[in-house]
């Protein structure tokens, strides 16, 4: 007897500590952030615009007219509602925006973060630690500037993705523009006189004659201190990316000397490896390059089963990236002055002594670092043809 | 003998893994960073001469004292008075580590994934269970490690090997910029980890096959040092030397972790091994406490005051800091030479003092023992 009631109170104790009542969370009380925009306010600091997945069961998109509420309204599509809110901070926003809403915000699930250029240019420092801060966030969330406005690229329409914020983070792990997640925001910004490249996105027409806009990834945007000072072209940002070995497939269209005509090429494997040196004090960066190209179009009459044409288009192909290489070079040791290629590091590596010794002068340094290309472009394949397609057979040149 | 289990080495070198590693391996790779920036993969490696110190230390007191814990031991090598007051200071530790890391516990599940629920019930449901564990004596405790400590060695290489992909080596680089001495500073707090090896003196008694104690106390030093290492390069490797701003490095490491979309939000497992990790910490740590109290009392059973010190545990983890900031503070000044004086001081002290007694009672004992 005596045991059975000590083995009931335990059982009754345990199953106490079991419920876990004061952080229960049901799913259907969580309002699940997708994305989120931030941006100038016009009466206070920060715009804060966030993308939220509507949960309820009516997702079939009928009848969900009772949720116009919040300042931006109901976004056209019904698997998403935009609400923003303005307030002093992200976190201040935040609860001004949950008196708009009857479910408690969740930041679990959030894929991007989109900064509008305003704001940028006055600083993203501040609002980076709110969500290193918060715990329901992760450092896995990808970071943009956007050109103009930040929460206008939530107004449109998904296309092809279920989310507007899907659609972006799929997007940046194409590889096509530069991936910038939290966790490089967060180890940048620390590193003093570091600059920080992200990338910029903007709302773009899908096709040119139809009113249906999406979203285009437009080159980078620097960030010296936080705050964005400067842009680079989507070439630019091409180079920048050689340099920092963050091409994962690229395209290229080179023009051989003779044959009348344009060779495509897909780079399938890049890899660079940057290398710095001290020699005679003074830094020189190398760059070790090698890709693997498939020929994706012949538009020439050459035939590319001739080795020597095959060399002339891997040096084509070598000259077209150190061509990128070159540009982006040109605009931030030149026009910018500033390190966004991460050559400072390099150094660092390289040659601790000489850089503490010099890192107070790296801005006026830079410029005249000197930078050793060795380029290495071999095309492997090429596709389901050997010879130009639509060339009658006399014409097609072989050397 | 309080204690009439038997365990065997193996379950030594289990329980002692846990008890020195389940609370830091959160947050390892921020202390150190703290001080030793880029090299703060090297601090454990220094810091593990410690590890082997103390657990040959309690080794050789143990083999004089075959039968004893610390308690017991001290008050025969230093008299009764004299061991009396170091035992109390021991038996404060114990009942204060306890506190303490039940706070670091609630600390974290609070922090991390429970805002709302209060400290009395993260800590009060924690130290229940462990109540019950301490309650069934040495074998539960031990059996229960030899459970849990598969999974969690699984899931935390699972772990280290789903972050590979985003690892990089890079940011070791250059290695021992400022010299060993930033490294040896932040190696000090982790002396102080390495020390709690010095536990095993509550171990020895019970178990029973001797012949390979030696062994399993160095293959549970060096795991010790391999899932600090592990938490450490994690830390680097993915952050680089911002990982000293973060709280819980590893905790974010977790949540950082996406394989092809697919494997993602992975942390409530990670939290999930860890509670289990640091259920046999504060288990071997509040079983201390009790055997202690009852041995310092004189008592002749130590489970009549397990749910007492159960109670004391919650209010002394709710006592022993106001928050965060001076928690952190308290780790980072006080806590390695407070731990260092209890695992490596007192025990050297007692070690020599044990020595010279023998020396001296030899001279004498030819005419006393005949």
């Amino acid at each position: 007897m005596d045991k059975r009631v000590r083995l009931l109170v335990m059982i009754l104790l345990l199953s106490g500590i079991l419920m876990g009542c004061w952080d229960r969370k049901e799913v259907n009380d969580l309002a699940i952030i997708v994305g989120a925009a931030i941006d100038k306010g016009e009466e206070e600091p920060v715009l804060l615009s966030i993308l939220l997945m509507v949960t309820s069961d009516g997702g079939s998109g009928q009848g969900m007219g009772s949720k116009s509420e919040g300042k931006m309204g109901q976004s056209s599509s019904q698997s998403e509602l935009l609400v923003s809110a303005e307030g002093e901070t992200i976190a201040d926003a935040i609860s001004k925006l949950q008196e708009k809403l009857s479910r408690k915000v969740f930041w679990g699930h959030n894929r991007v973060i989109l900064f509008g250029e305003e704001l940028a240019k006055q600083g993203i420092e501040e609002h980076i630690d709110f969500f290193v801060r918060h715990p329901e966030t992760r450092l896995r969330t990808f970071t943009f500037v956007t050109k103009g406005k930040a929460n206008v690229l939530f107004e449109t329409e998904p296309v092809l993705e279920q989310s507007r914020a899907e659609m972006l983070r799929e997007l940046i792990e194409l590889d096509i523009g530069l991936r910038v997640s939290l966790k490089e925001l967060m180890s940048e910004f620390s590193r003093e006189g570091e600059v920080t490249a992200m990338p910029m996105v903007e709302q773009s027409k899908l096709t040119p004659n139809l009113p249906n806009p999406g979203f285009r990834l437009d080159g980078l945007a620097l960030m010296a201190n936080g705050k964005m000072t400067a842009t680079l072209s989507q070439e630019e940002s091409r180079g920048l990316m050689w340099i920092q070995d963050k091409i994962a497939q690229a395209m290229i269209t080179v023009r051989p000397d003779e044959g009348e005509g344009p060779v495509s090429m897909i780079h399938l494997r890049a890899k660079t490896d940057m290398k710095a040196k001290i020699e005679n004090d003074q830094p020189v960066i190398y760059l070790h390059i090698e890709s693997e190209d498939d020929v994706l179009q012949n538009a020439s009459k050459l035939s590319l089963l001739k080795e020597p044409i095959v060399k002339q288009l891997e040096k084509k192909a070598e000259e077209d990236i150190a061509n990128y290489i070159d540009l982006t070079l040109e605009k931030l040791q030149k026009e910018e002055q500033t390190d966004a290629l991460g050559f400072g590091n390099a150094v660092l590596r390289a040659d601790p002594k000489w850089w503490n010794k010099n890192k107070n002068k790296w801005e006026e340094i830079f410029p005249t670092v000197e930078v050793r290309k060795d380029i290495n472009v071999y095309v492997r394949r090429q596709g389901m043809v050997k010879q130009p397609t639509a060339v009658p057979k006399e014409e097609v040149k072989e050397e | 003998m309080l204690e009439k289990g038997k365990i065997s080495a193996l379950q030594m070198g289990l329980i002692l893994h846990p008890t020195v590693i389940a609370t830091g391996i959160l947050f390892v790779p921020a202390i150190s960073g703290t001080h030793a920036g880029r090299d703060l993969w090297m601090t454990p490696f220094v810091a593990c001469l410690a590890g082997f110190y103390a657990f040959w230390v309690a080794v050789k007191l143990h083999k004089m004292y075959p039968k004893q814990t610390v308690m017991e031991y001290s008050e025969a090598i230093l008299g009764k008075w004299v061991g009396k007051m170091v035992t109390a200071f021991l038996l404060f530790y114990y009942l204060d580590s306890l506190g303490i890391i039940s706070r670091e516990y609630a600390e974290f599940i609070i922090g991390g994934f429970l805002p709302n629920t209060p400290l009395y019930v993260v800590t009060g449901s924690m130290l229940f269970v462990c109540a019950l564990a301490v309650y069934g004596g040495i074998e539960v405790i031990a059996r229960a490690t030899q459970m849990f400590m598969p999974t969690i060695f699984i899931v935390l290489a699972a772990l280290f090997i789903f972050l590979i992909p985003d690892l990089e080596i890079k940011n070791m680089f250059p290695i021992l910029e400022k010299g060993f001495g930033p490294v040896f500073k932040g190696s000090v707090s982790f002396i102080g980890w390495f020390g709690e090896f010095f536990l095993a003196a509550f171990l020895l008694p019970f178990v029973t096959d001797h012949e390979n104690t030696k062994k399993w106390g160095i293959i549970s030093v060096i795991s010790v040092l391999l899932a600090m290492s592990m938490s450490n390069f994690i830390g680097l490797l993915l952050f680089g030397e911002s990982v000293s701003k973060l709280m819980y490095p590893v905790l974010t490491a977790a949540k950082f972790i996406n394989i092809a979309d697919f494997i993602d939000h992975i942390e409530a497992i990670f939290a999930m091994i860890w509670v289990a990790s640091i259920f046999m910490k504060i288990s071997f740590f509040f079983y201390a406490a009790a055997l202690s109290t009852a041995q310092w009392l004189q008592l002749s059973d130590y489970k009549s005051v397990v749910f007492p010190l159960a109670f004391l545990g919650v209010v002394w983890s709710i006592w022993s800091t106001p928050n965060i900031s001076s928690f952190t503070q308290y780790l980072g000044t006080i806590a390695p030479f407070y731990l260092i004086t209890v695992h490596i001081a007192i025990p050297t002290f007692l070690l020599i003092a044990a020595y010279v007694k023998k020396a001296l009672s030899k001279k004498k004992g030819v005419s006393m023992h005949g």
